[in-house]
């Protein structure tokens, strides 16, 4: 008896701790959403100083600010750019950028790229294909996706290699949305993809190549068509539907008497027709 | 009086089945919190990882996989309108809508066809997939990569879903319910784990109880937790089951079961099993299950995973007649699966869904309510002969009520730090307030309804699709007029 009076104490406690809980939620919640608008009209008061005043901004009062101004840096072009960026890296978002890429936890390190990459106005090519072999493939596809964003042609060869690589690899798509937001200007910057014939590589090379309109990805995808793999025959018969000419016909009807991958002979049909070989 | 000598033996008889009942209510409450706190990790882990950008990176990737959405409909004219309506606005760069209706007699396809402009077309199937039910009809729609299949029914869901199944195209495949509006950014959300890891072969998203809901041009606008007790009781039951019993699954990678109601999977591992077993009623469950087997047994590796953000809303039973129907069917459902998956529990190549989820959906969820009828009545019994004092039983009864109010109020605080959906101080009420009488008017007659349909799946009663009375959602349009 005595153990089920102490049980029934417990479990009533139990309940009231986590009516609590509910309760304590609700308020930090509350406090939480205060706080970010604190935060809000802090950066506002940075971003009108530095961008509409064009004066001096003050400090920020915690690195979280750091963050939150560093987010608004892709929203921004030219002067206003790097207006924000030597705000940014004279209170010291490099340098604790640098410092947070070494972290332990993954989202730091995660938050760490995304403040540097937009701090400096030329991430160095070593610190992100470090990162783009960090251990953690949500930090990789970050340091993909900001080095991406940031346009440079440069980041174009090392994100296809990370995704070709045999370990630590990066998932194709995101590699193929970081190479998207890159100036993909040569079919040759693909070259990792052609040369190992890795499958996802080939798909990101094809899709984003064809997506950029490069002719030269023609002859790539004609290739393409044999492969193994039927994602790949379809990526091929999607870019030779972009960027082919009447050149790619005869190897697309080829393909498709031979094509029993019943999705892969609908793309190649799609390009047969989109080339104008429906007759 | 009964004898001495019976008393003593009902006495230690009673003993054993005291403790019994004692270390088989310890094991589920270990395993729940167990649960509960990997649930907790994952679902903080998602939130951190959240990215908005990705988001929109995905939609603008050419390498993007295509999603054919499945809607199997039958019966469903008050919500399929609202449905489509919400399907042609999802933020995804390729969908195709498959609507298959599953002969409805309310009328289902005409209401479609009045909505939206289609034409009859000769469509051809392009996957392989057996299919029980004769195809009457195909109807393209005219503005949209949409189709409309009109076929008779053969009694269940799974059928539907193959007849869609069949005229698929794209990479993979969302199923949902004909009565179900998914966010704007559901897809996006739900496919990336697809994006993020190529070994995922399936994901299932949150599903929440939408009734009383408002939508403002077929999205949901504001969403309260509903006046009526037995919808407040479903969306209770909805935020432990999916928020905190999918999440906790998924993190242990155990994952049983991704709802019918919002799930994606890989259109060439679906056709590869040969579609949904048309003559299951847990067809969603024992399409996960027969995924793990497949891979197992290929020894490929597989991910299937729940993501606890994209949100699929769907009308739950408005009435308690509606819900013992449903919760039959759903017991036996789960009778059936855990039936046919007999071969891989306690079997460690099944991993942790062959050694933990099967056992424990087993001794808990499958045979949880008999033990319960038989634990009350055993005590109303040694209370009636005096071998138990009444006292002793009513605080029996009380600690296990505390035991599933904190249940209830863990999965609300859960909810709270999650998402912003049931935050104003109404919902909170309304769901602390539930929280403290469900147990009381709920889990008996639910206790009741699971043993029925437990009976049903050990007696192979057969049974087809679940009838059930749809309000369908309240519309508002811009201009704020009521529909």
């Amino acid at each position: 008896m005595t153990a089920l009076l102490v049980a029934t104490a417990a479990a009533a406690l139990l309940c009231l701790a986590l009516l609590a809980t509910v309760l304590i939620v609700r308020a930090r919640i509350a406090r939480l959403d205060s706080r970010t608008r604190h935060r809000r009209s802090e950066v506002s008061t940075i971003l009108r100083t530095l961008l509409v005043d064009e004066g001096i901004a003050p400090a920020p009062r915690s690195p979280s600010t750091l963050h939150a101004v560093a987010s608004v840096v892709t929203r921004v072009h030219g002067e206003d750019r790097e207006s924000l960026q030597r705000w940014l890296d004279a209170n010291g978002a490099t340098a604790l950028a640098k410092q947070g890429m070494r972290d332990r936890r993954a989202i730091e390190r995660a938050r760490a790229i995304r403040l540097y990459v937009r701090t400096t106005t030329e991430p160095s090519s070593i610190l992100m294909v470090r990162m783009l072999d960090d251990p953690d493939p949500r930090v990789r596809g970050v340091a993909a996706l900001e080095w991406g964003s940031t346009g440079s042609t440069e980041a174009i060869a090392p994100v296809l290699a990370a995704a070709c690589r045999a370990e630590r690899r990066l998932p194709p798509l995101v590699a193929s949305i970081a190479i998207m937001r890159c100036r993909l200007l040569d079919v040759e910057s693909l070259h990792a993809a052609w040369s190992t014939r890795d499958p996802d590589g080939l798909r990101v090379a094809l899709s984003t190549g064809s997506a950029a309109g490069l002719a030269g990805v023609q002859s790539h995808a004609i290739t393409a068509l044999t492969h193994d793999d039927p994602l790949v025959r379809i990526a091929a018969a999607d870019a030779l539907r972009r960027v082919g000419t009447r050149r790619s016909l005869e190897p697309l009807r080829e393909r498709l008497t031979l094509e029993a991958n019943p999705i892969a002979r609908r793309h190649v049909d799609e390009a047969i027709l989109a080339l104008g070989g429906g007759a | 009086m009964i004898p001495a000598e019976l008393a003593a033996w009902l006495a230690a008889s009673l003993v054993v089945v005291t403790i019994a009942f004692g270390i088989y209510f310890a094991l589920y409450q270990l395993l729940y919190v167990t649960i509960v706190i990997r649930a907790i990790g994952a679902i903080a882990d998602e939130r951190r990882w959240a990215s908005d950008e990705l988001l929109s990176g995905t939609f603008a990737s050419p390498l993007t996989p295509g999603v054919s959405v499945l809607v199997p409909a039958h019966n469903e004219s008050a919500g399929s309108v609202a449905c489509v309506e919400s399907l042609l606005r999802l933020q995804y760069p390729q969908v195709q809508i498959i609507v298959v209706d599953d002969g409805s007699t309310d009328g289902t396809s005409e209401v479609l066809r009045a909505a939206f402009p289609m034409t009859p077309t000769d469509e051809e199937p392009i996957s392989p997939v057996p299919v029980g039910g004769v195809i009457e009809s195909i109807h393209r729609f005219d503005h949209h990569d949409a189709l409309l299949i009109r076929k008779s029914s053969v009694g269940r869901r799974a059928d539907a879903v193959n007849a869609a199944l069949q005229f698929a195209r794209h990479e993979l495949v969302c199923m949902i319910d004909g009565d179900s509006i998914l966010s704007p950014t559901a897809l996006l959300r739900v496919v990336q784990p697809f994006i993020d890891d190529p070994t995922v072969v399936a994901s299932g998203g949150i599903v929440r109880p939408a009734n009383g809901a408002v939508l403002i041009e077929a999205e949901v606008d504001r969403v309260e937790v509903p006046s009526r007790l037995i919808e407040r009781i479903q969306v209770l039951e909805y935020l432990r089951a999916f928020l905190v019993g999918r999440a906790g699954w998924s993190a242990i990678k155990g994952l049983l079961i991704i709802s019918g109601a919002f799930g994606v999977f890989r259109r060439d591992t679906l056709v590869q099993l040969g579609g949904l077993d048309a003559e299951s009623l847990a067809e969603d469950a024992e399409l996960v299950v027969a995924a793990h087997r497949h891979h197992r047994t290929e020894r490929e590796p597989y991910r299937i995973v729940f993501v606890a953000d994209p949100v699929c809303w769907t009308e739950v039973p408005a009435t308690w007649s509606a819900v013992s129907r449903q919760r039959k069917r759903w017991s036996q459902g789960l009778g059936e699966l855990l039936r046919g998956a007999r071969d891989m529990m306690l079997r460690p190549r099944y991993g942790a869904l062959g050694m933990v989820t099967l056992p424990y959906f087993w001794l808990f969820e499958q045979w949880g309510a008999p033990l319960v009828i038989v634990a009350m009545v055993l005590a109303a019994l040694s209370g009636a002969l005096g071998l138990i004092p009444w006292i002793a039983i009513g605080l029996a009864l009380v600690v296990s009520y505390f035991v599933a109010v904190a249940t209830s109020l863990l999965a609300i605080a859960i909810e709270l730090g999650a998402t912003p959906d049931y935050r104003t101080g109404r919902s909170m009420r309304r769901l602390i307030l539930t929280a403290f009488l469900e147990p009381i008017l709920f889990y008996l007659p639910h206790a009741l309804w699971r043993m029925i349909g437990l009976i049903r799946a050990i007696r192979s009663t057969p049974s087809e699709w679940g009838v059930q009375q749809r309000s369908g959602f309240v519309q508002r349009a811009t201009t704020g007029q009521a529909a």
